[in-house]
């Protein structure tokens, strides 16, 4: 799937939650901001991670 | 020159000397609070009796022979999510009204054990994301002064106090230091304790520093620097001599990175940017080309998706009960974080490593790497800027400086954005004092 059709994916599935957990009034408040996040989540999973790359949380070595 | 116009570094040199008397430059700097901050609207609230009383006792501790340390006598402004011990905290929302911390935050707290003098909250965008603080570019009063440490940004350039604390997550420090064309550190994460500030993004929040000089930024860090048990993202490198490292000044070797940033950037801040190089590289610096590695693709995406699930996770028992209280951007952000799938969150936080892994090696052919600090000068109007070209230094955690290289046409700063490698800040502020040398400091807006 292109990159346009996985946020459109995410899109309808994030103003579903969001109309079950908040309402469907809230749901049409989030419209830009879903669209924005749906866009992030695209973008996160379309890169090619690295497979061996373990996620930073907070403990980083130090120099 | 009036006590309100001396930097940090200045103003401590004075106090020493006992040629400044601490009462003396509260008095002055409250008197410039009282005529400007009706227009700028830097400060939530000011602590006026407790400088006074701090100030008194400063001066009193000179007359002894005692300093308590490099910032004696020195006031400073704190950005109103910073945790300040019987003064209020309330990040710029009615969520967090009347808020009274009985703590100070361990940057505060660092601060004043070096003599410095708490003179107030700076104001905020709400919980340090994009709804607007009233505060205004003293550069021009249409303006925003960018945020969300828009009061820290406006009371310093306003010449109201000469350090300010503000914070980074997304790019909260650098570019409002920027558009009020200041010097803005946001130093390596885990190098300035982040107890007492108010979350945002655990892996992204950065305490920062604005002053009006590199030397002034170099004393601030080695007062606030350092590993803070009580923070569990504190790093436990130890804190070198930052203004010893501005005595070995010295052409840098500087990676101009192109890609992305000039071509996100008017034409305006492209040609006053390509100027400022050419300058640089007429003084004697080493100017070439830097390249991006893949993942920067995904660092835009991969920083907001973990602000958003993060904001989520630390408002979420405020939001269940006080959800109305919220203004429409930090709410929307909340209640989207909360939602974002576990998978995805994790994948970003392996993208950060990864970005932080690729770009190491770039990093160490240079001393610093040089962008654009911002897209364009600050807009008109109340919503705060692009932050866009501090997010990748943001999610990673390496340190980037601003300093001011010029004017727009409109008459608003612009600045250059220095950024080098994880703890390698006496390299980063030693080439951006020498940067600064060549461009001159920058000048002081007339409010």
């Amino acid at each position: 799937m292109d990159r346009d059709g996985r946020r459109a994916e995410y899109a309808a599935g994030l103003r579903a939650e969001a109309t079950r957990r908040f309402g469907a009034a809230r749901a049409d408040a989030l419209a830009q901001a879903i669209e924005d996040t749906a866009g992030f989540m695209a973008d996160v999973a379309a890169f090619p991670v690295d497979p061996d790359e373990a996620p930073a949380f907070y403990a980083e070595p130090a120099p | 020159m009036s006590p309100h116009e001396l930097g940090l570094a200045e103003a401590a040199r004075a106090i020493r000397a006992r040629t400044l008397s601490p009462v003396a430059l509260v008095e002055a700097l409250l008197a410039r609070v009282d005529a400007l901050d009706a227009r700028v609207q830097a400060w939530a609230r000011l602590d006026r009796e407790g400088a006074l009383a701090a100030a008194r006792a400063s001066e009193a501790e000179v007359a002894r022979g005692v300093l308590r340390g490099p910032l004696h006598g020195v006031p400073f402004g704190a950005k109103d999510i910073v945790y300040t011990a019987g003064l209020a905290t309330e990040a710029g929302s009615r969520v967090m009204a009347g808020f009274v911390p009985q703590w100070d935050a361990t940057s505060v707290a660092r601060l004043k054990d070096a003599g410095a003098i708490l003179l107030g909250k700076t104001h905020t965008t709400e919980f340090a994301t994009y709804d607007p603080a009233p505060t205004r570019n003293p550069w021009n009063l249409a303006c925003t002064p960018g945020g969300s440490s828009s009061g820290s940004a406006a009371s310093v350039a306003a010449r109201m106090v000469p350090l300010a604390l503000g914070t980074q997550t997304i790019g909260s420090n650098v570019r409002p230091a920027s558009y009020c064309g200041l010097v803005g550190l946001k130093a390596t994460f885990g190098r300035i304790s982040t107890r007492g500030v108010m979350p945002l993004a655990y892996t992204q929040d950065h305490v920062g520093l604005m002053a009006r000089s590199v030397e002034d930024i170099a004393l601030a860090l080695g007062v606030t620097a350092g590993h803070d048990p009580a923070d569990p993202s504190s790093a436990r490198a130890p804190v070198p001599d930052y203004l010893a490292a501005l005595t070995r000044r010295r052409p840098p070797r500087l990676g101009l990175v192109r890609e992305y940033f000039l071509e996100h950037a008017t034409d305006e801040v492209a040609r006053v940017t390509a100027q400022a190089v050419d300058r640089l590289a007429r003084a004697g610096a080493v100017v070439e080309e830097a390249k991006l590695p893949p993942s920067f693709a995904a660092v835009h995406a991969a920083a907001n998706l973990i602000m958003r699930s993060d904001v989520a996770s630390i408002h979420a028992e405020l939001h269940a009960r006080k959800a109305d209280l919220y203004r429409p951007t930090i709410r929307s952000a909340i209640e989207l974080g909360m939602l974002v799938p576990g998978d995805l969150y994790v994948r970003a936080l392996r993208i950060r490593r990864q970005f932080r892994r690729e770009l190491a090696p770039t990093l160490e052919r240079f001393d610093a790497l040089l962008t654009p600090t911002t897209p364009a000068p600050a807009p008109e109007g109340m919503a705060t800027g692009d932050p866009r070209f501090q997010v990748p230094w943001s999610l990673s955690g390496f340190p980037s400086i601003t300093v001011p290289c010029g004017l727009s046409g409109s008459g608003l700063p612009l600045g250059l954005q220095l950024v080098s490698g994880l703890f390698t800040e006496p390299a980063l502020l030693a080439a951006a004092a020498w940067c600064e040398d060549v461009l001159g400091p920058g000048p002081a807006p007339r409010v």
